[in-house]
């Protein structure tokens, strides 16, 4: 790990992990479906959480931050779908919340004072 | 009276790795338990319709099955008339629920409001068959627990932030610093 990470660098890079790790949950079923994933959102939170790692890597809270609105736009256009009847994420609001507080985290560390 | 600076026992343990890691652990799981449950709550009928299922159906048994007067009248006479945006409301509250224990953010505020969603929960099913009621006893202790350990300092975002929130001189950041 980059030994001059800040603390909120560490909290991005972290939070991009565990959306790269949520994919995993394409193939849970029965009692382990906390939140869906599915074939069209599995490239949503690997781009995404791949954005969020590079800016922690990086220390660059404005991509963080942007990053974390994309996230929540995201979780705004899940919950649009379900809403809608479409269907065409085939996800449910779990998703969008796992976004959101996803989303919220990037946006909250992003925009943090940093010790520069 | 003598004054050492040796932690107390019950600081000893929150200092210990083994032991922050455990209460972040617990803080994920609880926000893992909202995520899984608001994957059921869609909108926009939440399970009003001819067949009745999902929140509308657990919702009416506050009136089927009641557990305090006052929650049932409420319910009978407010919620379901007006189910839609209560609906809306429910999944918004237990998907930020969700959100924010996840990622450990104003997480004293969020633990506080489980502990009240949990309790308009049990008042709307506790009597119904088949509910075990130290499901939602055990629901409400553990959101007191995240609340006394403020789960979210541990791995959290609060963590991160709430020293510089601690320092800033903007409401805001103060205010978040507190319900950190």
């Amino acid at each position: 790990m980059n030994a001059s990470m800040q603390p909120a660098d560490r909290a991005a890079l972290a939070l991009g992990v565990a959306s790269l790790v949520s994919t995993v949950f394409v193939i849970s079923g029965g009692i382990w479906v906390f939140f869906t994933m599915s074939p069209a959102t599995v490239p949503i939170a690997l781009v995404l959480g791949l954005i969020a790692c590079l800016a922690g890597w990086l220390g660059r809270p404005a991509l963080a931050v942007s990053c974390g609105a994309v996230f929540v736009l995201a979780a705004i256009i899940v919950v649009a779908d379900v809403a809608l009847g479409a269907g065409l994420l085939g996800v449910n609001p779990s998703t969008a919340f796992l976004w959101v507080g996803l989303g919220s985290g990037l946006l909250a560390v992003g925009s943090a004072p940093r010790d520069d | 009276m003598t004054m050492t600076n040796v932690a107390s026992p019950a600081e000893s343990v929150i200092a210990a790795r083994s032991s922050r890691l455990l209460i972040a652990a617990v803080r994920v799981a609880v926000a893992l338990l909202w995520m899984q449950n608001v994957g059921w709550k869609t909108p926009p009928q939440f399970g009003n319709g001819s067949r009745p299922s999902g929140l509308y159906q657990f919702t009416t048994w506050a009136v089927e099955y009641p557990v305090f007067a006052p929650y049932t009248w409420l319910v009978e006479h407010v919620v379901l008339p007006n189910f839609a945006v209560f609906g809306w409301l429910v999944m918004l509250a237990e998907g930020s629920l969700a959100a924010f224990l996840l990622v450990g953010l104003a997480t004293r505020l969020w633990a506080l409001v489980g502990v009240g969603q949990t309790l308009a929960i049990a008042l709307s099913v506790l009597n119904a068959p088949h509910e075990w009621h130290w499901s939602y006893f055990l629901m409400v202790l553990v959101h007191l627990l995240l609340f006394a350990t403020a789960a979210g300092r541990y791995y959290g975002v609060d963590g991160v932030l709430r020293p510089g929130w601690q320092r800033s001189a903007n409401p805001v950041a103060r205010t978040l610093g507190r319900l950190s």
